[in-house]
């Protein structure tokens, strides 16, 4: 009896001992304060009851305001936005850094960091004048060295090279030849970038990256930077929000920085809070979140929200769904059997019944609402014509001989393919399904294969093999098309991927996105993608199924938020929570 | 005559510890090489989702040089094993941070999950068997085991989203995300308070399965030894059927249970996934299932090799407890 009561307690005691040595709840890491900070923070939601209870607060400095931001995938910790690139980090260094530029919601640039910005006649040099009194959150003055930090930290990280590349003296500079890059030059507070071509996108693509403390990052060889986790953890930046507390897998608190440049955010705390997402409608609805994506929601749900009283706010998606054909193949080199399989499919339908509407159809691979949209009208929309695709079919010799449903051509070749889905989106599952309908009317036989998104990737962008595949493809911010739609982006050993995946090649695309690039008048760029528009939109080499609607519901409280597809945090300094 | 046997036992014990130790060490790497051949058979890499468009094709290979994904498997492996022993789990390829410390960060609240319902289930689930071994069939019995039967059927998933919405929403009477309550920082009681209410609903929901599945062992274990003869001696000897029952049929049970429980446990601290997915709390099972999908091969070999000791100890455990508990394994040497 004796020794069963000594072993239940040897039990217990290790039981405790390993509990108490593994640490219980949320595994504390914040960045100590170095600064006196005003009264400590409160979580404040709109359905608290006790609201009465916050009698002490002065009204008029919303002191002890937050605002949450739930999410579904939980940030990993990577928080230097040179070396980050999980979406889900980058909602954290978008508010803990700030940028040379600032976009407004119709993707347009303004000034942040840099007050102002100019470009030269010929289109080659472009003048930052940096902000005077930044300061970064632990105190440190913001200077033009720490800009000149991240360019060159840029210049050598393996993956963002072409970022900078145009630069004067890049390729010099990252091949350890010299110093410095020769095409940026100091004058005060003023930057002079020269570079050897012009590039429309370099605006975007320098204008909106985070600028990294000098300070901090300058002593570690750039190879360590993914090995120093205290620092990733706990970044220092100098954007309108610190962190202070980071809960892996769980959520992200930031505090309100003073001295933001810009002036100090109206609201005190920022939380970036990890959610189920079944549970999104129940955690909005309690006050648990004020914002949250919904684009997963039926439209039901999203309407029980609206009438508790929560505000839609709808922006367009950052990619569009497609279905592309293998260019390499002979027999899509015909356009009359593209043409008319994308005739033959319903998109409009699609759109209303599996995407319940909540979106938009396109003609060509420009982002709907953004500057480079081509105008209504221009583009051949493809309406649901399933006669016409009947006539293409016949008119290259596709027809039904033998009456199994299924055409095929003098040679006894069968229009019969496989299309391979990935299976991270049920609306696009269930639209290739819908697909596969519409394509057996005309006589044509696809076989669906839901596939795990990995195997995709690996099969159909590395190593070319597919016959059709449907996936989703991103906008990027600015809509130069270079790296889809270029031949030079395509390549046809298996093995080496590039995001040119279907292998489109047209000499007068090409032409037309190359002088899109040399020059950085925006109306001017918009005419040559028109072109590019319309040949794309002639060849079909692609069906574009949708663009689904980007829909971020808030709490009615909170006042100025105003979200570009490319930029939720617009304004997030002027952000307000009214009672 | 006494003294001389214990220290025969104790002789034996060793020895039996350390052949078991033995095995065990052998059982670990076994596991942890077929588990590493396994997740490398899976196509693309860890890099794949890092590939944005305007990419350098050679970053990729270049990252896949740094980890040495290119070395023959057999060389992956023993270098993996080397570090491993030196206690290095290597650096997890998507969170940028050592792979012991983000597991030590999240066993603990795992470990917490897991004990919470493992307790709350077998209180319930010992003492319903127990009520049923002692009043077979009646109606209290059929109705348990109906919802025994009910409880083994309902997806975790979706019991869990049903208390969010009755005990979260609905009721708003507990928090339903989460392990402590954002932007409050606790300490000492009134922090143990807060997990607490946090954990209400996870633990419940975890517990539920396991109870269900629990009941249906208890329930048949102690009925089978209820009707044994010794019982019926020890009632001709003048105790009640209560007093037999527990008195002498829970010591032949208790076998059975301690089996049962011991298995479970493993199970459980390999983290309940679905549970910490729905309640998003952050334990090993989600850490575990985000490794797997991003190839996080780090990652997935640490957890497993945890998993694997912890198995490892249980069956150990188990054996230990069976010898405590039964005099008669004891001497079977």
């Amino acid at each position: 009896m004796k020794k069963k009561i000594c072993m239940t307690l040897a039990l217990a005691m290790t039981v405790s001992a390993v509990l108490a040595g593994c640490g219980v709840g949320a595994k504390n890491e914040g960045v100590t304060e170095t600064k006196a900070v005003s009264a400590e923070t409160k979580a404040d939601t709109n359905k608290n009851t006790d609201a009465s209870t916050d009698a002490n607060t002065d009204a008029s400095t919303n002191a002890d305001t937050s605002v949450i931001y739930g999410t579904p995938t939980a940030p990993v910790g990577t928080f230097n936005p040179i070396i980050s690139y999980m979406g889900s980090d980058n909602l954290i260094n978008d508010l803990v850094y700030s940028a040379l530029l600032d976009m407004k919601p119709d993707g347009s640039l303004t000034g942040s960091l840099a007050e102002s910005y100019s470009v030269s006649d010929d289109q080659k040099t472009i003048e930052f004048t940096i902000h005077d009194g930044v300061k970064w959150h632990d105190g440190d003055d913001l200077t033009v060295d720490d800009v000149i930090f991240t360019l060159e930290s840029i210049a050598i990280s393996p993956d963002d090279f072409s970022k900078v590349s145009r630069i004067e003296g890049a390729a010099d500079f990252r091949d350890g030849k010299s110093e410095h890059m020769s095409g940026i030059t100091v004058d005060g507070n003023k930057i002079t970038i020269r570079l050897t071509e012009t590039y429309a996108p370099f605006l975007n693509k320098i204008g909106r990256c985070g600028i990294i403390p000098k300070h901090i990052w300058g002593e570690i060889p750039f190879e360590e930077w993914g090995t120093k986790t205290e620092l990733l953890n706990n970044p220092i930046g100098s954007g309108p929000y610190m962190l202070t507390k980071y809960n892996s897998g769980e959520s992200v608190e930031l505090k309100a920085f003073e001295d933001y440049f810009e002036g100090a955010p109206k609201i005190e705390t920022f939380v970036l809070k990890v959610v189920n997402g079944d549970a999104i409608a129940a955690e909005l609805s309690s006050g648990n979140i004020d914002i949250v994506d919904v684009k997963e929601l039926k439209n039901s749900e999203v309407e029980d929200l609206e009438n508790e009283g929560f505000v839609k706010h709808s922006i367009s998606d950052d990619m569009y769904q497609y279905i592309s054909f293998n260019m390499r193949m002979p027999i899509f080199q015909d356009k009359n059997l593209r043409q008319a399989i994308t005739y033959a499919i319903d998109r409009q339908s699609i759109l209303d019944n599996i995407v319940e509407g909540r979106g938009s159809l396109i003609g060509a691979p420009f982002i709907p609402g953004g500057w480079a949209e081509p105008a209504a009208g221009e583009l051949n929309d493809y309406a649901y014509n399933p006669d016409k695709a009947i006539e293409l079919l016949e008119a290259s010799g596709w027809k039904d001989e033998d009456g199994d449903g299924i055409r095929e051509n003098k040679d006894g070749e069968k229009l019969q393919f496989t299309l391979r889905c990935s299976n991270d989106s049920k609306t696009r599952e269930n639209a290739v399904l819908y697909v596969k309908e519409c394509l057996k009317k005309v006589g044509i036989d696809i076989n669906v294969s839901i596939e795990e998104d990995s195997l995709i990737a690996d099969d159909c962008i590395f190593n070319h093999n597919f016959e059709m595949y449907a996936l989703n493809c991103y906008f990027s911010s600015d809509p130069d098309p270079y790296f889809w739609w270029h031949s030079d982006s395509a390549t046809d050993e298996p093995g080496s991927g590039s995001f040119n995946f279907g292998s489109y090649k047209n000499d007068d695309v090409d032409k037309y996105i190359i002088e899109a690039e040399n020059t950085m008048d925006q109306n001017e760029r918009a005419a040559y993608y028109l072109k590019v528009a319309k040949q794309i939109n002639e060849d079909a080499p692609m069906i574009f199924l949708y663009v689904q609607n980007r829909e971020i519901m808030t709490n009615p409280n909170l006042k100025g938020f105003d979200p570009g597809t490319f930029n939720v945090y617009y304004n997030v300094a002027n952000w307000e929570m009214t009672e | 005559m006494q003294i001389y046997s214990i220290s025969l036992n104790e002789g034996k014990m060793k020895k039996y510890i350390c052949k078991r130790l033995g095995i065990a060490v052998l059982m670990l790497l076994g596991v942890t090489m077929i588990i590493f051949a396994i997740i490398r058979l899976q196509p693309g890499n860890p890099f794949l989702m890092m590939v944005q468009f305007d990419t350098d094709p050679a970053f990729m290979e270049q990252k896949l040089q740094e980890i040495g994904y290119y070395d023959p498997l057999p060389i992956q492996y023993g270098k993996w094993l080397l570090r491993a022993l030196h206690f290095d789990l290597g650096y997890s390829i998507q969170y940028n941070a050592p792979v012991a410390n983000l597991i030590a960060d999240r066993f603990g609240n795992t470990l917490l999950l897991a004990l919470t319902s493992f307790a709350i289930s077998t209180v319930i689930a010992i003492g319903i068997g127990v009520l049923s071994a002692l009043y077979p069939n009646s109606i209290m019995d059929r109705i348990m085991t109906l919802l025994a039967f009910i409880g083994v059927s309902i997806p975790v998933f979706f019991f869990g989203l049903l208390m969010i919405k009755v005990l979260g929403y609905d009721l708003k009477l507990l928090p339903f995300s989460g392990i402590e309550t954002i932007g409050k920082h606790y300490e000492g009681m009134a922090r143990a308070k807060d997990i607490a209410k946090h954990l209400v609903l996870p633990a419940l929901t975890s517990a539920l399965t396991q109870t269900a599945s629990l009941v249906r062992y208890t329930r048949a274990s102690l009925l089978e030894t209820v009707s044994e003869d010794y019982i019926k001696t020890a009632m001709a000897k003048g105790l009640t059927r209560k007093q037999a029952i527990i008195r002498h049929g829970m010591k032949n049970a208790k076998l059975a249970i301690i089996t049962v429980l011991c298995n479970r446990i493993p199970d459980l601290l390999s983290g309940a996934l679905i549970v910490e997915t729905i309640f998003v709390w952050p334990g090993i099972g989600m850490l575990n299932y985000q490794a797997i999908l991003k190839q996080d091969y780090p990652m997935i070999m640490g957890i497993t090799l945890m998993i694997a000791v912890i198995v490892i100890i249980c069956n150990l455990a188990a054996d230990l407890l069976y010898s405590a508990a039964d005099p008669r394994i004891r001497c079977e040497e």
